[in-house]
This record gives structure tokens, sequence and C-alpha cells, in this order.
């Protein structure tokens, strides 16, 4: 079942947060309603016009009062496959996109009796939109937000504005400048959930350290969203279409699979959701995602498409 | 009972086992409880560091197991009450100072239990961090489906509300949120006939 739905905006204001930050306002066409967000939201932003239609995940920062509109922040990533670099370079006031209807993977457990949010970079989007969803009580929020320095550090202002004594910002370069995760972790009262969100190397440091200091891992809370990076080409065959694709190495499967006019459910395209899951009947998977257990990794009878890829040459689908 | 014919929502219990990953552990037991935990701590052995670990305990004596597990080892705190009201009244001030990395394990009379659990919830506790076993008397609290009072430490299959006096049916179905069973009317279906009264809960 294909459970989305891709709706035309318009961007109606851009704004340069950092020097490799822009956040877009995205305007539905036609005076439609966009759907309520809540934190933790994210859409699927499809380029249409680019060179090759990248289609990438992005967390909402914003809705505005009358649901007309949703803003977004994307980071400039030099080393991306392109998205990025055609939004910041190409997309204008007035420059028409695509986007899908929000999917929440990163949602606020409302029973917790304290939020932690830890945030590294770009990953302060999302908590963006949480803070709009969560009390502010004293004692009971707290955002740990890590950046190269402050003139990196996107929403600085509005942070300040709405968070009273919770809001620790670490912009040093130095080992006692950056935030001790296992410091703030060993120390925080019963009922208090952490959700982090940031590069790679955060995330796993925040979840070695509540899994060393006994957190139960209800309580830790993680956006695991990954570019989907390069890889040998390689040549997929559908069993089922009795089609053969070849996967280049600038794709992902699930773009080549697209461009074969296959519509395979996604949300996330980071290998996290589960929702572009797919039989394989032959081949050596390379898996890297987020999703699948270790178990079915390893029985290499199923892959996510939208960021693995294959090591052998040759992938069957069931499709 | 059948597997099949068992209300879905009436717990189960299996004995205590520790859990390693906890950093603290906070071990509560009322009454027959208290052998509970003993025989916790001793499959536990080394992995349990007592000074890592908080015990409140009371409602009856300790046997002389329990007496050797307890009363010998250097916890880092150790309570003895006297009635499962005090140490009721005793836990919030325990979790006030605890911190994440805790477990919570509770033994004692399945009423008793489930007011504990009621407290580790109210402090935002997940069902990862707490371990439960009902050992004792499976005397019941039962709340009256027609007026809501509870009537307390029921052992008879029918009993008379304390709320609004209908001799009430005292059925399987556990409330979590409530804490107690679910009691309805004994002779809704014809006015004036009640079955034998028996002691079906020890």
């Amino acid at each position: 079942m294909i459970h989305k739905k891709i709706i035309p905006v318009a961007v109606t204001a851009i704004r340069e947060l950092t020097p490799l930050i822009k956040e877009f306002t995205l305007t539905a066409q036609d005076g439609v309603k966009l759907p309520p967000i809540s934190g933790g939201g994210h859409t699927v932003v499809v380029m249409p016009d680019a060179d090759k239609p990248h289609k990438n995940p992005y967390s909402l920062v914003a809705t505005s009062d009358d649901q007309s509109s949703y803003t977004i922040a994307v980071r400039r990533e030099e080393m991306g496959r392109g998205g990025s670099i055609y939004m910041h370079d190409q997309v204008k006031v007035g420059s028409e996109l695509q986007i899908s209807t929000p999917a929440n993977l990163f949602p606020i457990y409302k029973l917790a009796k304290k939020h932690l949010l830890v945030a590294g970079g770009i990953g302060i989007t999302p908590f963006m939109a949480y803070l709009k969803d969560l009390p502010f009580l004293d004692g009971t929020l707290e955002l740990h937000y890590s950046v190269r320095s402050l003139e990196h550090a996107a929403f600085l202002d509005e942070l300040k504005d709405v968070m009273n004594d919770g809001l620790f910002v670490y912009a040093g370069e130095r080992e006692d400048e950056r935030v001790n995760l296992h410091k703030l972790l060993a120390d925080q009262p019963l009922g208090t959930h952490v959700y982090v969100c940031g590069p790679t190397g955060m995330v796993d440091a925040v979840l070695k350290a509540a899994e060393e200091l006994g957190w139960p891992s209800g309580a830790v809370h993680y956006e695991v969203f990954k570019a989907p990076e390069t890889g040998n080409p390689f040549m997929v065959q559908l069993r089922e279409s009795g089609k053969t694709v070849k996967v280049g190495a600038n794709e992902t499967l699930l773009e080549a699979l697209e461009n074969q006019g296959l519509e395979i459910d996604y949300s996330c395209r980071g290998g996290a959701c589960g929702l572009c899951k797919t039989t394989v009947l032959d081949g050596d998977v390379e898996h890297r995602d987020f999703y699948l257990t270790d178990e079915e990794k390893s029985s290499n009878k199923l892959i996510m498409p939208c960021v693995s890829r294959c090591k052998s040459d040759l992938l069957a689908l069931d499709l | 009972m059948t597997e099949k014919d068992a209300i879905r929502s009436q717990p189960t219990y299996s004995p205590l086992t520790f859990d390693a990953k906890g950093k603290f552990n906070l071990l509560i037991g009322c009454a027959q409880g208290i052998d509970a935990l003993a025989d916790m701590v001793i499959g536990a052995g080394e992995t349990l560091d007592p000074s890592n670990t908080e015990i409140l305990i009371g409602a009856g004596d300790y046997s002389d197991d329990a007496n050797i597990f307890f009363g010998e080892k250097a916890y880092r705190n150790f309570d003895f009450l006297c009635s499962a009201e005090e140490l009721l009244n005793a836990i919030p001030a325990v979790l006030d100072r605890m911190k994440m990395g805790m477990r919570l394990y509770v033994a004692g009379p399945e009423q008793f239990v489930w007011d504990v659990v009621a407290v580790a919830k109210d402090y935002g506790l997940l069902d990862e961090e707490l371990h439960i076993e009902a050992r004792g008397t499976y005397a019941r609290r039962v709340t009256c489906s027609h007026c809501k009072a509870n009537t307390e430490n029921v052992i008879t299959n029918i009993v008379d509300c304390a709320g609004c006096g209908l001799k009430l049916f005292v059925y399987d179905h556990f409330s979590r949120r409530l804490r107690a069973y679910m009691g309805f009317r004994v002779d809704a279906e014809v006015h004036g006939e009640f079955p034998a009264e028996v002691e079906v809960f020890r």
C-alpha cells in the first residue's frame, strides 16, 4: 500500500540562518491546508526540476498558524549527493517543489517526567518543533546544543527567546568545552527521556552512555536518518517483472527502481522507517540501514533499498 | 482454568530475576515478599553490588534466610518499617533521590505490589525498569462497576460493596489504572438469587 500523498508547494521565503544553513518556507498551492505536524516529524522534499529528481527527508521546523506552510532548514552538504546543493543554489523564492505528507519517526514521549534534548549542528531542526509541543516547566526540559562555533548555531536567538534556564550551548573546540554526554546522562532524575539528533558519532555516544549507565532502551530516542552514501554500481534483476536495472555509483537502489516506474512505498529514505523493505532472492546484500534486526540482515532475505546496496555484481529482487 | 479461559488482564507473575543492566537497585518487599527478594539476591550472587543497592522492607518478620542476605551485607541503605502503609509512604522520598539507571524490584501481597507500581509509574518508570512478584495474600481490591467504590482485602468470590452495599461478583478482570479487580452485581440477572459465598483468594 502506498499511503503517501505528494503535495505541490511553492517556496515563499528563504532565510540564511548560518553560512551553511538556509531555512525555506514551503507554502501549499491553491490555499490548501497542510496536515498538522508533531514535534519530530519530517517530510520528503521532491525537487522535480533538478537534473536528477532528488528526494530528501527534512525535519519540519514549524508550521504556520493558518496551516498554509511548513518551514524546513537545510544544511549545505558539499560531500552529499547533490540535493542540498540544489536547495541552496537553485531554489529561489517562487520555485516550485513537492513534499510528501509528513510522518514522524522521532516523536516526543509525552509521559516523560523530564525531556533531555541533545542536538548537534543541523540536528537542532526537529527540536525546534519539539519546543512548540513541550510545556516550559522548570527542570522538566533541557536542550544541550553543540555547534562548531557560534557562527554555525542556527536558531540561537529563537532558542534564547523561548527557553528559560534549560538551554546549554557548546561552541568550543577544547575537550572541556564540549558536552560530556556520560556525565550528563549519569545525573538525571527518574522518568527522564533523552532525545538525540546530530552526527552519527554523537548519536552513538548517547546510545553508548545510556547503555553503560543502565538507562532503559525505551527512554532513549534518536533520529537516525542517514543520507544514502555512494557505492559500487551493480545490476538488479527484477524476477517478477522480468526487468534488469543498473544501479549507478551515485544512485540508490530505491531511485533506480523508481526510475523504472516501480512504485515502492517509502517515508524516510534514510534506512530508519522500514516502509521500503523488499524481499531479496539472490545476491550478497550490503546492509546500511538501522531498521532490520541483525538476524534479518544476516539472513540476506531482506533489503532496505533506500540506503542499502549489493556487494556482489547481481542482486535479484522479488519485484 | 485453562489458558484459553484466562482473562488477559489478570496479571501473572514469575519469580524475580536480577537485571544486571541496572546501575542502582531498589528492593521493596512487604511481608512474604521479603522472602521473594531474598531468593532473588541469592540467585544474583556476585552480580548484585550491595553498595549500589537500597532495601526497603517491612510488615512482617523475615525468615532466617532473608536475615542472612539482608542483615549482613553493606547495603547502601537498609530500612525496616512496620506496615505496608509505612512502606508505601516511605517510597517517594527514596525515588526522589534516585537517578536514571535504577531498577526497582517489588515483592509482596498482590495489592501491595500494584500500589507500589502506581507510585513508580507516577515517577515515570517504564516496565523495563520495574520487576514485580506477588507473594503472600492474593486478597483483592475490588472496584464496584456500579458505584466505583473500592472494597479492600476481599478473599471471597462474592462481597458486599463498601460503597453501595450491592452484593458483587468478584471478577478476574484487573485494571492496572485502578489497581483493582472488577466487581459487578451478582444477582443482576435474577434479583435476589445469590450463589454460595466461598473463600477463593488467599
